[in-house]
């Protein structure tokens, strides 16, 4: 069975069609599991909140060759953190407190940077790697006589 | 910055740079969320790598081919983005997997298909499908859009353009009888 094509699939939730276009592409959903599929996954995606990583956006502008208005650093952090560290050495009774926080403010705004954001994303994708890496190599039958590691007679 | 939708798509079709930048972050999760669930309940195991190439190639293909000078109903454009999504997913698995079998890396490809999950669910569809094999078409849609996919009566009504008391009525009807065929084959 040959599945329908985007255009007239995606007609079925969002458009009026007429009696007889709807009930030709209920004979064949009914039938056509993966079309179905499809329906039901473009039904829910309408309602459920979606979240795309900002990185991806970033890649697919570039990629279009989009120039994106710059952003702003954040730098609301760095100047709090500024104003504490100088209140440390104006109230010398508590300049240990307020160094502490213009410290706690200081690295705040250096993991909102886009360059840490960056180094965070990749040191999580080489941990999933590894993890991945672990769960999936196949069991070391090497030392078993006779056999290669995918257990065949040599 | 763009209320009405229609009017965003329009512009995108001029190739106006706002208007795609608009475009991007207003759809790319909808497209991200499509592929995803599409490998997931497809049984692919993948990476988080190969749904970004997906969602990228999607753009680039819209961007590319000016796909959507083809969109009908331009205010109506998230079911067709969605599906759009889905079915270059399926594709980008289909290359993946003949691309390691001309490699040899079988093992590799076993690992694209998991688990106990795609089996359980094939076979209530393989179950499925026998019992509702006279039933007419939108009684079949109703019964697997709630069994296989986990919709409610609201949401089949919805889906189907129905009103909900109908899709109840079917639904009890046919389970009752769907228990009888179960039972008198097992």
């Amino acid at each position: 069975m040959r599945c329908l094509d985007e255009k007239t699939l995606s007609s079925y939730l969002d458009e009026r069609l007429s009696d007889a276009e709807r009930k030709g592409i209920e004979e064949h959903i009914a039938d056509c599991n993966i079309c179905l599929g499809m329906l039901s996954v473009a039904y829910e995606s309408r309602s459920r909140s979606k979240k795309c990583p900002a990185i991806l956006k970033d890649k697919i502008k570039n990629k279009l060759g989009l120039k994106q208005p710059k952003k702003r650093p954040e730098l609301k952090w760095l100047f709090a953190g500024l104003f504490f560290f100088i209140l440390s050495f104006v109230f010398r009774h508590y300049f240990f407190q307020f160094l502490a926080i213009s410290v706690i403010l200081g690295f705040k705004w250096v993991m909102e940077g886009e360059s840490a954001k960056r180094v965070i994303m990749i040191f999580k994708g080489i941990q999933e790697k590894e993890k991945k890496v672990e769960r999936k190599s196949p069991p070391d039958v090497s030392n078993i006589a006779g056999g290669d590691r995918y257990g065949k007679p040599e | 910055m763009f209320d009405d939708i229609h009017d965003l798509i329009g512009r995108c079709i001029e190739r106006e740079e706002k208007a795609w930048l608009e475009f991007i972050d207003r759809f790319s999760g909808l497209v991200y969320y499509s592929a995803r669930e599409r490998l997931k309940r497809n049984g692919y195991s993948f990476s988080e790598q190969d749904v970004q190439d997906i969602v990228q190639n999607v753009f680039m293909d819209i961007w590319e081919k000016s796909m959507l000078t083809e969109v009908r109903e331009r205010h109506k454009i998230k079911a067709w983005l969605s599906i759009t999504g889905q079915t270059r997913a399926l594709n980008f698995m289909r290359k993946k997997k003949e691309r390691l079998l001309s490699e040899e890396e079988l093992f590799k490809v076993e690992n694209i298909v998991s688990d106990k999950k795609e089996d359980y669910e094939s076979e209530l569809i393989e179950e499925l499908e026998k019992a509702v094999e006279n039933f007419p078409p939108r009684e079949k849609i109703i019964l697997k859009l709630n069994i296989v996919h986990s919709k409610t009566h609201k949401e089949i009504a919805d889906f189907m353009k129905m009103p909900i008391n109908t899709v109840s009525t079917i639904i009890a009807r046919r389970k009752e009888l769907l228990r009888k065929i179960l039972n008198s084959t097992t």
